[in-house]
């Protein structure tokens, strides 16, 4: 692992196995410090905060090193670009020291609105024009690369002329963004639309990719929902060790936004990703493939989940 | 400079106003909106968004439509879980569902998709148009709840005065002596007094520590001053007077003229109680003589 940990991508480190930072486990970090690697924040539940949420921050900062995720950048969105966001991003970042600042390809609303979720776009030249600008935008802005990552989606459109692999290769390459690249996004939307995911990773510039996600998914027989409520699967274990792989080793981020285990447990999961480091072979243990529709319960989860911070009462 | 993606622009409004639209995305493709974006109908779906090997072009919009009006709900039960309670998950969802049409979300924080809510349900209150004394008191119970756990939530992360150190209530003490009434005082930046028709924070306390039954009681006014002190919130009760007081203090009042303005002026050692007691409790960031 020395070797690839000390790889640096687009000047961005390998820093390890970390997790999502997640309120639930405010305390248990700040009274037992795990060893944990990194810690991934998402950014919007911080840049107005002035109470616990931020106070809490600022001391996991000081020990652990911090990446920053945003869910509301837009960036495929046709409406302007959100310049009082932008600077408050830029000041968490500058506060927190975070590493890199992450979001994806998505647009989350148009007229003012935001949906809160992460849209598809459709995979068309004019669309790869109005993005590729938007991230060079962004990124003079911010003074550093940004770090784009592949939603989970849905649907596609019928104007798509492109795939999704040779749409965010061909943007990271040509506005020089780096890349987050979710396994578990990849595995979900490979199912959904009916492509190879094993095309998608080799496809894609390794040496852009910055970092990695892995979450656990739901099967809904007749699609797959991101819901980062559960283990990892095997088949998404298998991608990444495939990533792993071409990259050489890159970040890598469990993410647990639903039925949220106690850290411990949480800590065990993103640890398991060792089993799939290097060229070892794999050690033989039991790893489910994704859990058939018939053990799913009948509620249909909502897709993409977003933590929010809700306050404690003592 | 790119020229501006007019094709871009419309597929997001269309499918905007698709996944957004209350009734369902056939009703959605439907509307109005997104006609006048993309003229499609149910049928021909499918010449804008593709079906996959399972699922139609209906049935994968409204996996994005179930799940918006799905994750700004679950975000609302967040921000209100004593209304929840109170009111019941269906009730409630029926009151976010109708909010949510209202108010879609503009901001880049799910912490402000509730922000409206209060004011949401105080203007569609039924019996708005009747006289105070003529209409149910209920809704002034759910209005009131409301109020509170918002006022809570933006006490709880908003700015504060951790690290900074505030004056006491022998600091305040030392300066009615020398000053007399003649001082006026900054209030904490998370300081809120507020004003209620029902004890709702007995409810608040109890449900939020886990109670579930919970008495509600006749109407009767309730004052309240909730702030924080090392990161922690806290409520306190007031009476009319103190709540009275402590409200032109905050405005920027002199202590005479906060005092004077009250029915009956407190004496002086009234007031150097209260006052201390409040500066104990981190009430106020400075005095200004």
């Amino acid at each position: 692992m020395t070797s690839s940990r000390s790889l640096r991508r687009l000047g961005y480190p390998n820093l390890g196995l970390g997790v999502g930072l997640r309120s639930k486990h405010f305390r248990h970090i700040l009274e037992e410090e795990p060893a944990v690697d990194w810690f991934e924040i998402i950014s919007e539940n911080f840049m107005d905060s002035g109470g616990w949420p931020r106070h809490v921050l600022d001391k996991i900062s000081e020990r652990y090193p911090i990446v920053m995720h945003g869910v509301s950048l837009s960036i495929g969105s046709t409406d302007p670009l959100n310049f009082e966001y932008l600077a408050k991003l830029k000041a968490l970042r500058e506060a927190t020291q975070a590493h890199w600042v992450s979001d994806h390809l998505c647009w989350t609303g148009v007229l003012s609105r935001n949906t809160h979720d992460l849209l598809p776009i459709p995979l068309t030249e004019e669309s790869f024009r109005h993005v590729s600008e938007r991230v060079r935008v962004v990124q003079d802005f911010l003074e550093r690369p940004l770090v784009l990552e592949n939603p989970s989606t849905y649907l596609t459109f019928a104007e798509s002329t492109l795939t999704e692999w040779e749409f965010i290769s061909r943007l990271s390459e040509e506005s020089g963004c780096g890349l987050l690249l979710d396994v578990n996004n990849v595995y979900v939307s490979s199912v959904n639309h009916d492509w190879d995911p094993i095309e998608y990773i080799e496809s894609v510039p390794h040496n852009r990719i910055v970092q990695c996600h892995v979450a656990g998914h739901t099967n809904w027989g007749t699609h797959l929902i991101d819901t980062h409520d559960q283990q990892v699967c095997g088949q998404v274990w298998r991608l990444y060790r495939l990533l792993q792989q071409l990259t050489g080793g890159v970040s890598t981020l469990l993410e647990w936004d639903a039925k949220i285990p106690d850290f411990p447990e949480l800590h065990a999961e993103v640890l398991a990703a060792r089993r799939y480091l290097g060229s070892e072979p794999e050690t033989p243990v039991a790893v489910r493939d994704t859990v058939p529709p018939e053990e799913v319960t009948p509620e249909e989860p909502v897709s993409n989940p977003i933590d929010f911070l809700v306050p404690e009462v003592k | 400079m790119s020229p501006d993606p007019e094709n871009l622009s419309r597929i997001q409004r269309w499918m905007q106003a698709v996944i957004t639209h209350p009734a369902g995305v056939v009703q959605g493709a439907e509307g109005d909106e997104a006609r006048d974006c993309i003229p499609t109908t149910p049928e021909s779906l499918e010449e804008v968004v593709t079906r996959s090997r399972s699922l139609t072009a209906v049935e994968r919009l409204a996996i994005y439509s179930r799940s918006y009006y799905a994750r700004l709900g679950e975000c609302l039960r967040a921000e209100y879980p004593v209304l929840v309670e109170l009111l019941g998950r269906e009730l409630f969802d029926r009151f976010a569902f109708e909010f949510l049409q209202a108010h879609p979300p503009h901001s880049y924080t799910l912490a402000r998709v509730g922000a409206d809510f209060t004011n949401y349900l105080a203007k569609t209150r039924p019996g708005g148009d009747e006289s105070p004394e003529e209409r149910e008191s209920w809704p002034d119970l759910i209005i009131d709840l409301a109020r509170l756990e918002r006022a809570f939530f933006e006490v709880y992360d908003g700015p504060g005065e951790e690290g900074r150190p505030l004056p006491d209530g022998a600091a305040l003490q030392e300066v009615l002596a020398d000053c007399g009434r003649e001082f006026r005082l900054t209030p904490a930046s998370c300081l809120r007094v507020l004003c209620f028709r029902h004890a709702v924070d007995e409810i608040f306390l109890k449900v939020r520590r886990g109670g579930k039954d919970f008495a509600l009681g006749a109407p009767a006014d309730r004052f309240l001053a909730i702030t924080r002190r090392d990161y922690t919130v806290r409520l306190f009760p007031l009476t009319k007077a103190q709540h009275e007081l402590l409200s032109a203090l905050m405005t920027g009042d002199s202590l005479r003229d906060a005092a004077r303005a009250l029915e009956t002026t407190p004496p002086d050692v009234t007031l150097s109680k209260w006052l201390a007691d409040w500066a104990d409790r981190g009430f106020f960031r400075e005095i200004r003589c």
